[in-house]
């Protein structure tokens, strides 16, 4: 099954972290295998990693210190400074300072894989304003650990998985951070049938992919389209066209949030728009969850839509074609 | 009235007190509005599911997926939305939904009628075989898919591939189609078409936004998924077909067709 959720807030920053917490617990039926968000916080100057210390599961504490080290030495290559270091266990967050010339997509991209070429390191994100927080087990578990709660944020999106195409760990977890993209994530409900003919593709281009999972196609795949000058909108409608498969997923960039609905509409997704924000969820308990137990006024979109809700909250619908 | 509170119970306990009251007011014979009150839903899975007694149910707030799925006979209002598989293979009873309902609202009822005042999710209807279905607002992708009878009334519009692949029953339309589907043919209201129409709005107090007359009409074209040869190999289709107008100009019914291959 697996459940999604995601979140918009209209004017400011809203308690984020709380909202999705609250909608992941709502729907945790769907998926108690692990648990992540990807919220976006206000956008700082330098760039931000959150780190997995433990990739390869060796589970040996004793190398996280070192590699957490040569994470750190990586950036020095690349001249850039750090500011601060975060570190729990195999988990670690590096925020960068203020470069003289801000990194692009290109530099990001290189910086990224270089940092990986560390074993046992992989980034669970890397931007500006996007964190991804993502373990196995609950909310509550994620929440326990990492104190999201009081996460204020623009927007995110969030996941509870059920595996049905990969192992269950820290790196298969959703949301996915399209790999080398700054400050882009989906998290997704389905199954992607075409995702060695696409992976292969993206990978003729040069992208690498950390897992065996076919939710992180769908980030790089969208990354890629969205890098290449295409609106959010534009890449959500064409990926009706060349995923095949069942899907509901949810894709945020630091504009907003995006979904899209396979045509057959084999998996769920409802949304609630307030005066405040705009919610999606997998199924109307986890919006009760945020709504205060009331009758709200939720729909489900068609199957073979797609929709953006960016924060100056400009939706736009786009219907299969 | 019996009143339960779902905040503090899990979907069993919620279930097994509902059948237990409905049970017992039956056997005490209990007449009147709302004899079950149900607070506190929270848009939660599989309520009301198993409610075999003439009772009536008020669900107040959303009820989540097979929300009174495999009931018999009770008459149930939810004030809210429902999610996906509503009222699954329905025996017989009444349903009534203020909010929207989410895919296969009404998947295989036998009979008993259901009337939602929002939206329907795609599929509403898949393989009904009794009953009627009324959605006052528009229905999603595939609505009335592989159905085999019953009527589905929908008084906003339908999305693409209405009637998809289905086999027998009536689908009638008063707003615009997106598109049919496969094996779904548009037909003229036959006598008493429109008289059916009224009765089951009426039934449910539903005002028609059109004459009844007015409404469109879809039946199956019952190329698709019946034999067009049966196993004797005594009766081909055409033959079947013009047995069949006979029938229907006979006692001007086509629920009441039946013919015998052997």
């Amino acid at each position: 099954m697996c459940g999604i959720a995601g979140i918009v807030y209209k004017a400011e920053a809203g308690a984020c972290g709380r909202a999705l917490l609250n909608m992941l617990c709502g729907c945790q039926h769907r998926g108690p295998d692990s648990t992540g968000l990807a919220v976006y916080g206000e956008a700082t100057d330098g760039l931000v990693f959150r780190l997995f210390l433990d990739a390869d599961l060796s589970h040996d504490s004793g190398n996280w210190p070192a590699r957490l080290q040569r994470v750190q030495d990586v950036l020095c290559d690349h001249t850039i400074d750090i500011r601060d270091t975060w570190h729990d266990n195999e988990f670690a967050m590096i925020t960068c300072d203020q470069q003289s010339g801000i990194p692009g997509a290109a530099d990001i991209q290189t910086i990224s894989y270089a940092i990986e070429e560390t074993p046992g390191v992989e980034i669970f994100s890397a931007g500006y304003s996007l964190h991804v927080i993502k373990d196995v087990g609950t909310a509550d578990d994620l929440d326990r650990k990492f104190d999201c709660a009081p996460f204020i944020g623009t927007h995110g999106i969030g996941h509870v998985r059920l595996a049905t195409e990969s192992d269950v760990n820290p790196s298969t977890s959703h949301p996915f951070w399209a790999y080398g993209f700054n400050d882009v994530a989906i998290v997704h409900n389905g199954q992607i049938t075409n995702y060695f003919k696409l992976k292969r593709l993206l990978q003729q281009r040069g992208y690498r992919f950390r897992t065996e999972n076919d939710s992180e196609l769908i980030a790089v795949y969208l990354a890629d389209k969205m890098t290449h000058g295409q609106s959010m909108d534009d890449a959500l409608a064409q990926s009706l066209d060349e995923l095949d498969g069942t899907f509901s997923f949810l894709v945020a960039t630091p504009e907003g949030v995006g979904y899209a609905k396979d045509r057959i509409g084999a998996k769920p997704m409802v949304v609630c728009e307030t005066d405040e924000f705009v919610a999606v969820a997998s199924e109307e308990v986890s919006l009760q969850q945020i709504l205060g137990h009331q009758t709200i006024p939720c729909f489900e979109p068609y199957p073979g839509t797609t929709r953006t809700w960016s924060r100056s909250m400009q939706a736009s619908l786009t219907s299969a074609r | 009235m019996v009143q339960i509170d779902a905040s503090e119970l899990d979907v069993r306990a919620i279930n097994t007190r509902l059948r237990a009251a409905a049970e017992r007011l039956c056997e005490n014979g209990a007449q009147g509005e709302e004899q079950i009150v149900l607070t506190n839903p929270d848009a939660r899975h599989n309520l009301g599911v198993g409610v075999v007694h003439p009772v009536k149910l008020t669900i107040q707030g959303s009820a989540g997926y097979f929300c009174m799925g495999l009931c018999d006979s009770p008459t149930v209002h939810v004030t809210g939305n429902v999610g996906w598989g509503f009222a699954d293979n329905l025996l017989s009873g009444a349903m009534e939904v203020d909010g929207n309902a989410g895919a296969v609202c009404g998947v295989a009822i036998r009979d008993g009628r259901i009337l939602v005042h929002g939206n329907v999710g795609s599929r509403a209807g898949q393989v009904m075989k009794g009953g009627s279905i009324v959605c006052r607002g528009d229905a999603g992708y595939r609505a009335g898919s592989m159905m085999m009878g019953g009527v589905l009334i929908v008084l906003g519009s339908a999305a693409e591939a209405l009637g998809e692949f289905m086999m027998d029953g009536e689908i009638y339309v008063a707003g615009a189609i997106a598109s049919l589907g496969q094996d779904a043919v548009q037909t003229d209201l036959r006598d008493g078409d429109a008289e059916k129409i009224a009765d089951i709005l009426g039934q449910h107090r539903v005002d028609s936004p059109i004459a009844p007359g007015q409404f469109k009409k879809f039946i199956s074209d019952q190329r698709a998924l019946r034999y067009q040869e049966y196993e004797s190999g005594e009766l081909l289709f055409d033959e079947a077909q013009e047995q069949k107008t006979e029938a229907v100009t006979a006692d001007g019914n086509r629920d009441v067709m039946t013919f015998d291959a052997d």
